[in-house]
C-alpha cells in the first residue's frame, strides 16, 4: 500500500537525493560538535586538575638542596622520580626558625622497573607523628591501620588482586590509596620512616648506588613547611636561610601560578577554537541553504501550486536543516567520546598539566549543551531561507526569467 | 535581491552542477556501483593494517628494553591479528557470492574481537597508567578493534537484508517475501 508523503519524509527525500551536498553540511556539524564537546571536556579537566593541585599542596615552602628545585617540582607535577638528600641535622636547625606552623621530612628513594609498574617509581618516607600532606588524603583504607612495613599508594599504582606492591623484590602489603590529584603524587608510593629504612636496605643490595653518606636514619630528602598564620611568606624564607647552608627554598604558590598561567594561555585558546568554528559553521550552513533555496524556487512554487502552504514550504527546509544537524551533532559528539575518554592519559602525558575528568553528572550536562547548539545551529541558519521563501509570490517566481 | 547577491548564488551553483557532472560521469564507468565489495575491502585493509603495523608505528607500544613487556608480546599478536584482517578485505573483494561474503564479514567481526581482547583481557599490556602501551596503543587498538567489529556487523547485516531485495537490470527491485 501506498505510504502518505509526509513533509518529514519529503525532507528526507530531499537530503537523500543530494548526498554529497548532505554529507558535507553534516561534516561540517561533526567537526563543530566534536571540537565543542572536546575542547569543553578538555577545559573542566584542566580546571579540575588545577583547583586539585591547589586543595593537595599542603605545604607553603619546601626546602631542598641547593639545585635540586627543578627536580623537586618534577617529583611533584610529572612523578619524574628522583633522589637527592641533605643532612638531618638540617630539620633541627630550621625547626627554630621564626614563622613555621608545623614542618616535616621526607626521605626519597627511587625502585627499579618493578613488576606491578614496570617503570620507575618515586617513594616518598615520611614520619606518620609530624606528616600533614600525605595521611590527609587517604582515599580508601585497605589493611586497617598503616603499620610499619605496609605502603600508601598513589591512585595511579596497579595493586593488583592481592593489595600488595613488589619493590627490590620483596612484596610489600599495601594499606591505602589516595585520593587522584592529576599531579605526579598519583605515581608515587609512600612508606613510614621504619618502612622506608627496610626499602634503603633492599635496594643497596640490589646494588643501587647512594650517595656515601646517605641512609634514613641521619639523610633527608626535603623539608615541608606550613608558615604561620600571620606571617609573610618571604619573611619565613629569609628566616628559614639564616639557619642552614645548601639549602634551596620551593614555593608552592609558584608551582601553582606558573600552572595557572600556562593553564590560562590554552584554555583561551581552546575557547577562541570553539568560538571560530561556532561562527564558522554557522556561515557555511546559513550560506549553502541561501544558495539551494535560491535554487529551488520553482520547486517550492510548484508545491505551493499542489497546495503546500507557507508554513509548510519553511518547515520542509526548517527540517531538512535539523535532521542535517541532529545527524552530525550526534556523530561529531560519539567521535569525541570515542578521542577524549578513552586517550585521556595520553592527553594528560602530552600537556603535563594537572588533569582530572569531569564527573559523570559533569559530562552529561557538557554533553546536553553541545547536542542543543549542535541541533539548533542548522534551523538558525536555515531561517533565514526558509521565511524568505514562505514569502515568495508563486506566480512570479515561477514564471521568472521568462 | 542585489545583482552582486545574485551573482554570487549563480556562480555557487554553476560550481556545484559541475561537480555533480563530474561525479556522474565517473560513476557511469562503474567505480562507484561496486560498492559493497570496494567499500568493505577498503575499510578491513586500513583498519587491519592500523592494527599490524600501529603497534610499531603511530601508536608505538613500549620500546625493548631488558625486561620481556607484555606490550611487546600484545603488538605481535596484534600484527598477525591485523594481517589476517586486511586479507579478509581482500578475500570480500575477491568473492562476489553475497552468502559468502556475509561468511567473511563475519570473520572479520570474530578477528576485531580477538583484536580487542588481545590487550585487554588475553595477554594485556604494562601495568603502569602512564606508560606508552597503555596510555596510547591500547585505547587506539581498543577502538580500531570495536570500529572493525562494528563495521563487520554492518556489512553482514547490509549483505543480509540486500539478498531479500533482488535489484532487476531496469534499476527497479523486487522485495522476495
Amino acid at each position: 500500500m501506498a505510504q502518505a508523503l509526509s513533509m518529514s519524509k519529503f525532507s528526507y527525500m530531499n537530503l537523500k537525493r543530494k548526498p554529497f551536498r548532505t554529507v558535507a553540511l553534516v561534516l561540517a556539524v561533526v567537526a563543530l560538535s566534536f571540537v565543542l564537546f572536546s575542547g569543553m571536556v578538555l577545559s573542566v579537566s584542566l580546571k579540575n586538575g588545577l583547583n586539585n593541585v591547589k586543595a593537595r599542596f599542603g605545604a607553603d615552602l619546601i626546602v631542598v638542596p641547593t639545585g635540586y628545585e627543578g627536580a623537586q617540582e618534577s617529583i611533584l607535577l610529572t612523578g619524574e622520580p628522583s633522589c637527592f638528600y641533605f643532612k638531618k641535622s638540617v630539620l633541627d636547625r630550621i625547626k627554630d626558625a621564626e614563622g613555621i606552623s608545623k614542618l616535616t621530612a621526607q626521605f626519597y628513594l627511587t625502585t627499579l622497573g618493578e613488576e606491578c609498574c614496570d617503570l620507575p617509581v618515586q617513594i616518598i618516607g615520611f614520619d606518620p607523628a609530624t606528616d600533614f600532606s600525605i595521611q590527609p588524603w587517604i582515599r580508601e583504607t585497605i589493611g586497617g591501620k598503616i603499620e610499619d612495613g605496609a605502603l600508601i599508594v598513589g591512585s595511579d599504582i596497579h595493586i593488583g588482586d592481592h593489595y600488595s606492591v613488589k619493590f627490590y623484590g620483596k612484596e610489600y602489603p599495601v594499606a591505602a590509596k589516595l585520593d587522584e590529584t592529576g599531579t605526579g603524587l598519583d605515581q608515587s608510593v609512600f612508606a613510614t620512616t621504619e618502612t622506608i629504612k627496610d626499602l634503603f636496605t633492599r635496594a643497596k643490595e640490589k646494588g643501587m648506588n647512594f650517595l656515601s653518606d646517605a641512609n634514613p636514619d641521619a639523610s633527608i630528602s626535603s623539608i615541608l613547611i606550613k608558615v604561620e598564620d600571620g606571617y609573610a611568606i618571604e619573611q619565613v624564607i629569609s628566616n628559614i636561610l639564616k639557619t642552614a647552608e645548601g639549602i634551596q627554598i620551593v614555593r608552592t604558590q609558584n608551582i601553582i601560578a606558573g600552572i595557572t598561567k600556562s593553564l590560562g594561555s590554552f584554555d583561551m585558546f581552546l575557547h577562541m577554537f570553539s568560538a571560530a568554528f561556532l561562527v564558522l559553521t554557522l556561515v557555511i550552513l546559513t550560506l549553502v541553504f541561501s544558495v539551494t533555496a535560491n535554487e529551488r524556487k520553482k520547486e517550492f512554487a510548484t508545491l505551493r501550486i499542489l497546495g503546500a502552504t507557507r508554513k509548510k514550504l519553511a518547515g520542509i527546509l526548517l527540517r531538512e536543516s535539523l535532521y542535517i544537524s541532529v545527524t552530525g551533532g550526534i556523530i561529531g559528539i560519539a567521535l569525541s567520546v570515542l578521542f577524549i575518554f578513552p586517550f585521556n592519559v595520553f592527553i594528560e602525558n602530552t600537556l603535563k598539566l594537572p588533569y582530572i575528568q569531569p564527573s559523570v553528572p559533569l559530562i552529561v550536562v557538557i554533553l546536553a549543551g553541545t547536542l542543543i547548539i549542535s541541533i539548533a545551529i542548522g534551523p538558525i541558519a536555515s531561517a533565514k531561507s526558509a521565511a524568505k521563501i514562505s514569502r515568495a509570490e508563486t506566480y512570479i517566481t515561477l514564471r521568472e526569467g521568462e | 535581491m542585489d545583482k552582486q547577491h545574485y551573482y554570487m548564488h549563480y556562480y555557487i551553483s554553476t560550481l556545484a552542477d559541475q561537480l555533480r557532472h563530474i561525479f556522474l560521469k565517473i560513476n557511469k564507468r562503474g567505480v562507484f556501483r561496486m560498492g559493497n565489495r570496494i567499500l568493505s575491502c577498503v575499510v578491513f585493509i586500513v583498519l587491519g593494517a592500523l592494527l599490524a603495523i600501529g603497534p610499531y608505528t603511530i601508536f608505538p607500544v613500549c620500546q625493548d628494553g631488558m625486561m620481556v613487556m607484555r606490550c611487546q608480546n600484545t603488538a605481535k599478536a596484534e600484527l598477525a591479528v591485523g594481517t589476517l584482517t586486511a586479507v579478509i578485505g581482500v578475500l570480500v573483494a575477491l568473492f562476489k557470492d553475497r552468502k559468502l561474503r556475509i561468511g567473511i564479514s563475519i570473520a572479520g567481526g570474530a578477528l576485531g574481537l580477538l583484536a580487542l581482547l588481545l590487550p585487554n583481557v588475553l595477554i594485556g599490556v604494562c601495568g603502569s597508567k602512564h606508560m606508552t602501551c597503555r596510555a596510547l596503543a591500547l585505547p587506539a587498538i581498543s577502538v580500531v578493534s570495536i570500529l572493525i567489529i562494528v563495521f563487520a556487523g554492518l556489512n553482514a547485516l547490509y549483505l543480509w537484508k540486500a539478498g531479500n531485495s533482488e535489484v532487476m537490470s531496469n534499476g527497479t527491485s523486487v522485495k522476495h517475501e
